[in-house]
Parts: C-alpha cells; sequence; structure tokens
C-alpha cells in the first residue's frame, strides 16, 4: 500500500454546554486551549507545542456525540491516581477502572455523559481486549506493578507489535496470527 | 497544573457492519489491526504506528447505534498522501467527501466513512494560523500552488495564546495573547 494515515490526530465532540465542558478539560484533565471561535469551537490540547488540537469541542443544540470512549495518556503511574483522584472529585461516575495489561484505565463520564479514559501505558505486550479491575484508591504502585508480573500468558488475535517485551505473555505466536488475519 | 493528560490516545466507535468497516480502515486509510482481529471479533484495535501505540481507533460492534463525533482525525506524512487518500476515499462506493480545505495549521480531507461518521485525513503544514478557518483547496492543482495558496492566507486576530508551528505568531493580527 503506499498513502496511508500516520497516526491519530484529534478528536471533536458536539456539546450542548460549553462552559462547563471547557471548564472540565481545563481544570480537571489540564488540557491547553489553543485557539477559539468564539463559544462555537474550541480548541484543546494536552502538548501544545506539538498538536495544534488534539480535541474540538464544537456547540450543537441538536447533535450529541456518543463515541465509545475518547482516551488520554497520562505520563506516570502517579499521575494517573492524581487525575483519577481529581475525577472522582469533581464528581463524575466511573464506569471502570482495570488492569489492561498494556495500560492501567479508569473509564468515566465527563460532564456531558461521554465516555472518557485516562490511562498509563505499562509498556508492557498483552492481547486485547482483556480487563482486571483494580483499585485506584487503596493499592500501592507496587501491589498494581505486581498485577504486571503475575498476569497469565493470553491467546492472541493480532499481530503484537507494541510492548517491550512483545509475545511474552501471548500462547499464539505472532507470526500465525498475523497469518490469520 | 501538577498531573494532567499528557496527549490523545485512543478514539473508539460503534460500528454495524463490522467487514465493511474494518475494510476501509484497514484497506484505504491503511490503519493495521493490533488485537481483536479475529474471526468473528467485536472489538477490534487499530494503529497507524503499531510499535509506538497499541491502538489509536478501536472499532465495537452495536449495531445502529451512531457514534455521531464531530469529527475523528487522521494524520498524513505528506501532501501527495492526502492527495492519494483523497482519490481512494473520492472512489470508494460508500464514502462521501465533504470539503477539503486549508486550515493554515492543516490541509483536511472531510468526509463521511462508510457508516457515516464525520472522519478527516489531515497534512499538518507545521505554520501557526489562528483557528476556527477552513479555505476551500483543490487538491488536484500543484502542490506549489496548493502551498503558495497555504502560505497566502493573511493575518488573523486570536482569542487565545498560541503556541504551535514553525512560524508562531507570524500570521497573527493585532497584539498575541499572553499565556495565563
Amino acid at each position: 500500500m503506499a498513502a496511508k494515515v500516520t497516526g491519530l490526530g484529534h478528536v471533536g465532540l458536539y456539546v450542548a454546554d460549553m462552559s462547563t465542558m471547557l471548564d472540565f478539560y481545563t481544570n480537571v484533565l489540564g488540557m491547553t486551549v489553543t485557539d477559539r471561535g468564539g463559544e462555537r469551537i474550541v480548541f484543546l490540547s494536552a502538548q501544545p507545542g506539538q498538536e495544534h488540537h488534539e480535541l474540538a469541542l464544537a456547540s450543537s443544540t441538536d447533535q450529541k456525540t456518543e463515541a465509545g470512549q475518547v482516551s488520554f495518556h497520562v505520563e506516570t503511574l502517579q499521575d494517573l491516581k492524581t487525575v483519577y483522584r481529581r475525577v472522582k472529585d469533581y464528581g463524575c461516575s466511573f464506569d471502570r477502572v482495570v488492569n489492561h495489561g498494556i495500560a492501567f484505565g479508569a473509564y468515566f463520564r465527563d460532564p456531558e455523559d461521554n465516555r472518557v479514559e485516562v490511562y498509563w501505558s505499562t509498556g508492557i505486550d498483552y492481547p486485547q481486549p482483556f480487563g482486571q479491575p483494580i483499585d485506584l484508591d487503596t493499592a500501592s504502585d507496587e501491589e498494581l506493578l505486581q498485577l504486571l508480573d503475575d498476569l497469565p500468558p493470553h491467546e492472541g488475535t493480532g499481530p503484537h507489535l507494541y510492548g517491550k517485551d512483545v509475545g511474552k505473555r501471548i500462547t499464539v505466536r505472532p507470526q500465525e496470527a498475523a497469518g490469520v488475519q | 497544573m501538577s498531573s494532567s493528560v499528557s496527549s490523545l490516545g485512543h478514539v473508539g466507535i460503534s460500528v454495524t457492519d463490522m467487514d465493511t468497516m474494518l475494510d476501509f480502515y484497514t484497506s484505504v486509510l491503511g490503519l493495521m489491526v493490533t488485537d481483536g482481529g479475529g474471526p468473528g471479533g467485536r472489538v477490534v484495535f487499530l494503529s497507524a504506528d503499531p510499535q509506538r501505540e497499541h491502538h489509536e481507533f478501536v472499532l465495537s460492534v452495536r449495531p445502529g447505534h451512531h457514534s455521531n463525533a464531530q469529527q475523528v482525525s487522521f494524520t498524513v506524512g505528506s501532501l501527495d498522501d492526502l492527495r492519494e487518500l483523497h482519490h481512494a476515499i473520492r472512489n470508494h462506493p460508500r464514502c462521501k467527501i465533504e470539503r477539503v480545505v486549508s486550515h493554515g495549521i492543516a490541509i483536511g480531507c472531510y468526509f463521511r466513512d462508510p457508516e457515516d461518521n464525520h472522519v478527516e485525513v489531515y497534512w499538518p503544514t507545521d505554520m501557526d494560523y489562528v483557528q476556527p478557518v477552513g479555505e476551500v483547496v483543490d487538491l488536484d492543482r500543484s502542490n506549489a500552488d496548493i502551498l503558495a495558496q497555504v502560505h497566502g492566507m493573511p493575518p488573523r486576530p486570536s482569542e487565545t495564546p498560541h503556541y504551535y508551528g514553525a512560524d508562531m505568531g507570524k500570521r497573527l493580527a493585532g497584539a498575541p495573547v499572553t499565556p495565563p
């Protein structure tokens, strides 16, 4: 194949209450407003020097977005706990907080009921989908990291190119899985 | 702020016809299936850069449900790639091109995917330009003509501080807004 996309750049959500949503994405998740067309559309980025915008909030009175998920990285496990706590204190409800192997993710509903995830990538390879409930309120970092070491090998369906220990926890060899595709 | 999200990682949408959607996102846009793509897979994980990101896009079977994102936007590596993808999307029987515009910061091709989702493929120009703006671009013109059009866009006033682009602030009209 010749031309192809090189990455996900941004996502746009329709919003009903711009001031509430903007307050949440800037003050709770910590994103930066990089441009705006008044209240009609606002552009945000978590890394404004690298990406002009990663999230666009577009005011609409009749359109509603129901994305399966919109997921944002955090850099460290400590950041995950801090952001998780801030989202919880804000009053958002959590759908689930899980160990995916490749990441620890906290899924919650933003102020307009969008399903949002904040996640810390563990750097290890593990077949998806997988989710094991974890407790970010009480578990220590050591206890959480131990969960990764304890993960049993699992059947993989993808080519498995990601992670510092690619293939370690897969019961089907990556080449075979790639052939199935 | 002490701890913040550090970047957008992935987006998930609902699909009704997984085979059609998977074919489009892999064969036309060139994303790679990284997990869940076995026979009858109801959740499929895709990435354009599978060594760096396990998944950037997730398709989940949920018949009849439309996620209705305002946009899901993917980068491309060059203006030539944008043109080639534009042609491939234009020729796809289930897609509809909506507009091709210069945002200054990027040239974007907006279209509806086979299940009517608003999707964009865009080439970042690395030029700073105040948003929102969109000036119609004809991708059948030469790269030189298109770049001349983009670089000729006039200065605009900004409501916000600017952080992005190799020529940050060059096309700002009036005094720049300082970061808080």
